[in-house]
């Protein structure tokens, strides 16, 4: 099983990652998708420590998300996991209003997503964390 | 004079928990017979109809969603992702609906709380609007149930 620290450093690769990526600007669904996978990893960190366990996949994260406890994280953590979905996953050429992930959020949504929801998730998992998992690379609210 | 029929009465098989016996025996349609202990047969079709009610209750509950959110909805599926049931829904608009989002993990968090709802797992996702070939990607063939909403309206890009 990860540890908690192994998943915060995870948390901070993919953090680094991010502000490059956001700072570009050229691919606002890579940005969200790679703020997708920050959020797994502090879940993760979450769950390590206050759980003493590991999810064994997305539908098992997003099950034990759906706890009391857990309820403000989860919320944030859907808007990351639909938008990173979509930008991974939809691309479509037929009818319809939605064609590519531009479509559906610019990089200036993007920004907002992670400012708010990113965000989000990093505060309402502080209070499951130790001091060393406090300490992930925070991202600055909206 | 009501000339209503009245229909005939169903004949039922009864497997009696203080019945003698231990076993049951099971003829299938295709006569592979087989036998199964009692008390382990009546737990099964126990949860079978648990788990038949529960359905019954969620889509009931879908629909009243769907019903409250109807003028930002283009269509509604329940279908299979992952080995759990999946509620999607195709949205009118294509951009990012923050509120929309909101609105369909509240309805997801309560499913999943729901202590008459404790046999059912569902993950949702909320599609902006695509054509059928994408939104078919999101489905599985071997469950899609369509939900239309009470007034007749034509599916106009969701349709898989």
């Amino acid at each position: 099983m990860a540890s908690e620290a192994d998943h915060i450093s995870l948390a901070d690769r993919n953090h680094d990652f991010l502000v490059d990526v956001l700072r570009e600007g050229r691919f606002p669904d890579w940005a969200a998708t790679v703020a997708f996978y920050k959020a797994v990893h502090v879940v993760e960190a979450v769950f390590a420590a206050d759980l003493g366990r590991d999810s064994t996949s997305h539908t098992d994260r997003e099950e034990s998300l759906k706890t009391l406890k857990y309820k403000r994280i989860f919320k944030d953590y859907t808007h990351l996991l639909t938008a990173s979905r979509i930008a991974r996953y939809l691309e479509s050429r037929d009818e319809g209003k939605y064609h590519q992930f531009a479509d559906f959020m610019d990089a200036q949504e993007v920004n907002r997503l992670v400012a708010k929801r990113l965000y989000g998730v990093k505060q309402h998992s502080l209070p499951f964390l130790t001091d060393h998992g406090k300490a992930l690379k925070k991202i600055s609210p909206a | 004079m009501s000339t209503a029929n009245v229909p005939e009465p169903i004949q039922g098989v009864e497997i009696d928990w203080f019945a003698d016996g231990e076993v049951v025996t099971v003829t299938p349609r295709d006569q592979k017979r087989f036998e199964i202990q009692k008390d382990r047969a009546i737990q099964i079709l126990q949860i079978a109809d648990k788990q038949g009610k529960q359905f019954e209750f969620l889509v009931d509950r879908l629909v009243r969603w769907i019903s409250d959110n109807e003028n930002a909805i283009d269509g509604a599926y329940l279908t299979l992702q992952d080995g759990t049931l999946a509620f999607v829904v195709v949205r009118r608009e294509a951009r990012y609906d923050e509120d929309f989002q909101d609105e369909l993990a509240d309805l997801d968090f309560g499913i999943a709380n729901d202590t008459e709802l404790d046999m059912i797992r569902l993950k949702t996702l909320a599609l902006p609007n695509v054509g059928p070939s994408a939104l078919k990607s999101f489905l599985d063939q071997r469950l899609i149930l369509s939900f239309h909403g009470q007034r007749s309206r034509p599916h106009q890009s969701g349709r898989p």
